[in-house]
C-alpha cells in the first residue's frame, strides 16, 4: 500500500480508514519540517490535518489529502477532498451549533479557526476543504488567541486580496 | 491486539500512571478507555493520571476520548488528572475553542502527583548528598555546627 503519492508539485495521502490519519499527520510533521515551521505553526497545521482526515474517515466512503507548498505566498496548502455524499447542515457546524455524536464536534470548525485561508465546497458528489497556513514570518495572525468568525461564510484571507469562500452547491 | 496499540498502565500504590507518548492513533486511544476502566476496578484504583508530555498532537477526538474517561473514571470512583500539556499543544486546543470539562489538568507530573496526595518525603537516595545538599543554597541553610 503506498502512504503517499508524489505528483510534481503535490503529496497525496489516501484516507479510507482511520488508522489513515497517522499518515496524513506524519505526511503534515515533513512537510512543516521541510519549510522548518516548529511548535505552535507546525502543532496547528498537523491537527487540522488530524481533525480533515477524521471527517473523511469517519464520514465519507473515502478520500485524499493533499499537501502543496507554495514557496511564492509561502503557505502551506492543504486540500481534503472526499467523494461523500456532501455536507448538508453545513451552516450549523460552521457556527458552532453542532454536537457530534462522539463529543465535541469540532473538527471543521477547529480546523478553520486554525487556518490562515479556509475554503470549503459542499455539494452531494463529495466535499473539498482547503486551509492555508503561512509560513516565513508572515503568519502571526491568530497566533494563540481565537479569532472571531461571522456564520459560515468562511471568507477569510490573511492580507493578500485572497477572498476564500464557503458554499454548499 | 497489536503491541503497537498497547497503552502503558503503571500501578503507583492506589493510583494509576498512563503516560501518553507520540503519535497516539484513534485504536490506542478506544483502547486507552477500555484497559484504563479495567484496571481502576481490578486494582481498586483512586485516582488516575494521564500525562501527556510525549504526545505529538491532541485533537479534538483524543481530547473528547479523554473527557469520556475522566467521566466513566468518576462514575468508577476515580479521579482524572492530566499533566504534560505542551504549551503548543495548548494554544493549538485554545485557538480550536476546546475545552476539557470535567478534567482537571496541571502543568506537570509531580503536580499531579500533589493532588493525589503523593508528595516526596525523602531528599535524596544517598543520605551524603542530604547532608551535602543543608549546607548549600539548595538546601534548608547551614547545618547547626556550621552557624
Amino acid at each position: 500500500m503506498r502512504l503517499a503519492e508524489d505528483s510534481d508539485d503535490e503529496l497525496v495521502v489516501p484516507i479510507r480508514r482511520e488508522s489513515d490519519l497517522n499518515h496524513a499527520r506524519m505526511i503534515a510533521r515533513e512537510t512543516c519540517k521541510l519549510v522548518e515551521i516548529r511548535g505552535y505553526q507546525a502543532q496547528k497545521i498537523v491537527t487540522a490535518v488530524s481533525e480533515l482526515a477524521r471527517n473523511i474517515a469517519r464520514y465519507t466512503g473515502g478520500g485524499r489529502i493533499r499537501f502543496r507548498v507554495d514557496t511564492l505566498t509561502e503557505s502551506i496548502i492543504v486540500v481534503a477532498e472526499d467523494d461523500g455524499p456532501g455536507i448538508t447542515n453545513l451552516d450549523e457546524i460552521l457556527s458552532g451549533g453542532y454536537r457530534s455524536r462522539t463529543g465535541l464536534g469540532r473538527g471543521l470548525l477547529g480546523s478553520r479557526e486554525l487556518a490562515d485561508r479556509f475554503d470549503i465546497q459542499t455539494a452531494p458528489a463529495g466535499t473539498t476543504v482547503r486551509v492555508a497556513f503561512d509560513y516565513g514570518g508572515r503568519g502571526s495572525r491568530g497566533s494563540g488567541s481565537r479569532k472571531s468568525r461571522g456564520g459560515s461564510s468562511g471568507d477569510r484571507d490573511a492580507g493578500r486580496g485572497k477572498a476564500w469562500t464557503t458554499s454548499t452547491r | 491486539m497489536d503491541d503497537i496499540n498497547q497503552v502503558t498502565c503503571i500501578p503507583l500504590w492506589d493510583c494509576l500512571l498512563v503516560p501518553l507518548h507520540g503519535d497516539v492513533s484513534d485504536e490506542q486511544a478506544e483502547h486507552l478507555v477500555t484497559e484504563v476502566l479495567e484496571r481502576i476496578k481490578a486494582d481498586e484504583c483512586y485516582g488516575v493520571l494521564v500525562d501527556l508530555s510525549g504526545v505529538w498532537t491532541l485533537d479534538s477526538h483524543l481530547c473528547s476520548v479523554l473527557a469520556n474517561l475522566a467521566l466513566a473514571a468518576r462514575m468508577m470512583g476515580a479521579n482524572t488528572v492530566l499533566s504534560g500539556i505542551k504549551p503548543e499543544i495548548a494554544m493549538t486546543l485554545e485557538a480550536m475553542g476546546i475545552e476539557l470539562p470535567g478534567i482537571e489538568t496541571v502543568a506537570t507530573l509531580e503536580d499531579a502527583l500533589g493532588k493525589m496526595g503523593i508528595t516526596r518525603s525523602r531528599r535524596s537516595r544517598d543520605a551524603e548528598d542530604d547532608e551535602f545538599l543543608l549546607g548549600t543554597p539548595l538546601g534548608r541553610g547551614p547545618r547547626e555546627d556550621q552557624r
